[in-house]
């Protein structure tokens, strides 16, 4: 009993998830571009009008990440979401369908990023950023749209494994969990301990361990309730 | 022949109602398969979990040697057209084209452009746009171009028109007649497949009735009328799938009838005929659930 059909490596069915996930580019590529653009648009014609009204130049300005970290929150649970039948009716397995997912929202994360870091060098809002690299500014936004991505997909892959009740037991409980924490480093005076862990640059290792660590638990654990998934 | 997909004691459960209960049968290479019963009796269950889309409850699936679920090898030689497929919501007709080329080493672009044609199906229109039947007919041509060496349809021509039904069973055959594969049909339309159908397993409340050649299946019964004391007098030699009693005339499917009993009915003036496919499966279906409801009583 041999197949009729020579078989695909592992690389190659991810390279077949990715294809299918640009298929249609507009939402995962060209908005995130279109918000670059159009917040950049923005930023300078505030800047025009305040220099034809003869005010000094401000540091505040419109920010791309928030609209962008929010953008590729709702674009990366919409991927998953609404491929994922097509690819488990179309003969993938649920494994190669993820990790093909998982290399798009890196995709997406990088050509993104790449977009900020342009508009931030070309606004000059680099010097007072830290560090003062354009490189250091890269990996960051490069980091947080790819986290947001992945924290998207695994709140998604809960829809998708236990639908809209355990979304809502998922919810209600970090909802619990969150008030309970926050109760606690009141009553305990550790605020301040989170604060310098969050923001200190003493704790920048520390805190890049945490966040990785965090975020591989949360790619495995919707790996895990992908895998239970029903299209 | 080479058994490529076996099923033995499959068993699926939700909640306290048995969808799938201890079916066994197997699959051979390069055949078409009518997979038949009524709404409700297991049909779909049975090919998602085939094809890995659901979990079993207890059972065993091999297709190719090998467990399907998760087994990347064997998923990829396996298109399943589901009939309430879900898209991609701006997907157009030719985003999900261009999909089944990306996923199926033998897809047939040619082919597929011809069918498109065939079902006059608008390649630039979103997927949500289409008409059901439309919608369907995309299924239609995405299973047949991509000619995967198992292809499972599931009822894959709701809202369809007679025609576009037509054009799907010739497509079928001669795409299949050309380059032979196994092909899984689940359907209830069953005298509009009966044709193309090598084998035919009947399911009904889960449990596999009926696992039969065609032309064995049509051999196998015979409708007989005629004058009730006269047509009852058959039942004791043979099995009566169905009996029907309007005043004092009887009409019955009977199946294991011998050639001397047919003789011999013929010779008393009864109406002896082969009965279709469908006849046969629903006084087959029918007859399980009466069956059952006597148990009960």
């Amino acid at each position: 009993m041999t197949m009729t059909n020579p078989t695909s490596s592992i690389g190659a069915r991810i390279r077949q998830v990715v294809r299918l996930n640009f298929l249609y580019p507009w939402t995962l590529v060209v908005v995130p571009w279109l918000i670059l653009a159009a917040i950049f648009l923005v930023n300078l014609v505030l800047e025009g009008i305040l220099q034809t009204e003869g005010i000094a130049r401000v540091s505040a300005s419109f920010s791309t990440e928030p609209f962008l970290i929010v953008y590729l929150f709702i674009s990366a649970n919409a991927l998953l979401y609404q491929q994922f039948p097509l690819a488990i009716s179309y003969g993938l397995s649920r494994r190669d369908f993820y990790l093909g997912v998982l290399t798009s929202y890196s995709i997406i994360a990088l050509l993104t990023a790449t977009g900020s870091t342009l508009i931030a060098l070309v606004r000059g809002t680099l010097q007072s950023f830290e560090p003062s690299a354009m490189g250091g500014y890269f990996a960051l936004v490069f980091w947080a749209y790819l986290a947001v991505q992945i924290l998207g997909a695994a709140i998604n892959a809960i829809y998708m494994r236990w639908r809209g009740i355990g979304l809502f037991t998922f919810l209600a409980a970090a909802s619990v969990l969150m008030i309970s924490l926050a109760l606690n480093f009141g009553q305990y005076g550790l605020w301040d301990a989170v604060y310098r862990l969050l923001f200190s640059t003493d704790y920048a290792a520390t805190r890049v361990s945490v966040q990785l660590g965090f975020l591989l638990i949360v790619a495995l654990s919707g790996y895990v309730l992908i895998r239970r998934a029903k299209p | 022949m080479t058994k490529i997909i076996e099923v033995q004691a499959l068993t699926k459960q939700y909640r306290g109602i048995r969808a799938v209960d201890g079916v066994s049968f197997t699959v051979e290479q390069d055949g078409i398969y009518g997979l038949l019963g009524r709404n409700g009796a297991g049909k779909t269950t049975l090919m998602q979990l085939i094809t890995g889309q659901a979990f079993k409850t207890a059972g065993k699936i091999d297709i190719y040697g090998e467990n399907p679920l998760e087994h990347s090898a064997v998923l990829e030689q396996i298109v399943f057209i589901r009939e309430s497929q879900r898209y991609p919501e701006n997907f157009k007709v030719r985003h999900v084209m261009r999909a089944a080329a990306l996923l199926y080493r033998n897809w047939d672009a040619n082919l597929a452009s011809d069918l498109l044609k065939d079902f006059r199906l608008p390649t630039d229109r979103q997927m949500g746009k289409l008409s059901r039947g439309q919608a369907s007919a995309v299924g239609v041509v995405v299973g047949i171009a991509s000619r995967a060496p198992i292809t499972i349809f599931d009822e894959p021509y709701l809202g369809m028109d007679a025609v576009a039904r037509t054009l799907f069973y010739d497509r079928l055959l001669t795409d299949y007649a050309e380059r032979p594969r196994t092909i899984i049909l689940s359907t209830h339309l069953i005298d509009e497949v009966a044709d193309l159908l090598d084998h035919v397993l009947v399911i009904d409340q889960g449990r596999i009735i009926l696992d039969s050649g065609t032309e064995e299946l049509r051999g196998s019964a015979s409708a007989i009328e005629g004058p009730s004391s006269l047509v009852k007098e058959f039942f004791t030699d043979c099995k009566v799938l169905e009996s029907q009693d309007i005043g004092s005339y009887t009409r019955a499917v009977v199946s294991n009838l011998s050639a001397s009993a047919v003789a011999s009915a013929t010779q008393q003036g009864l109406i002896v005929n082969p009965v279709s496919l469908q006849q046969l499966i629903v006084s087959q279906t029918s007859g399980e659930l009466t069956n059952e409801k006597e148990a009960a009583n």
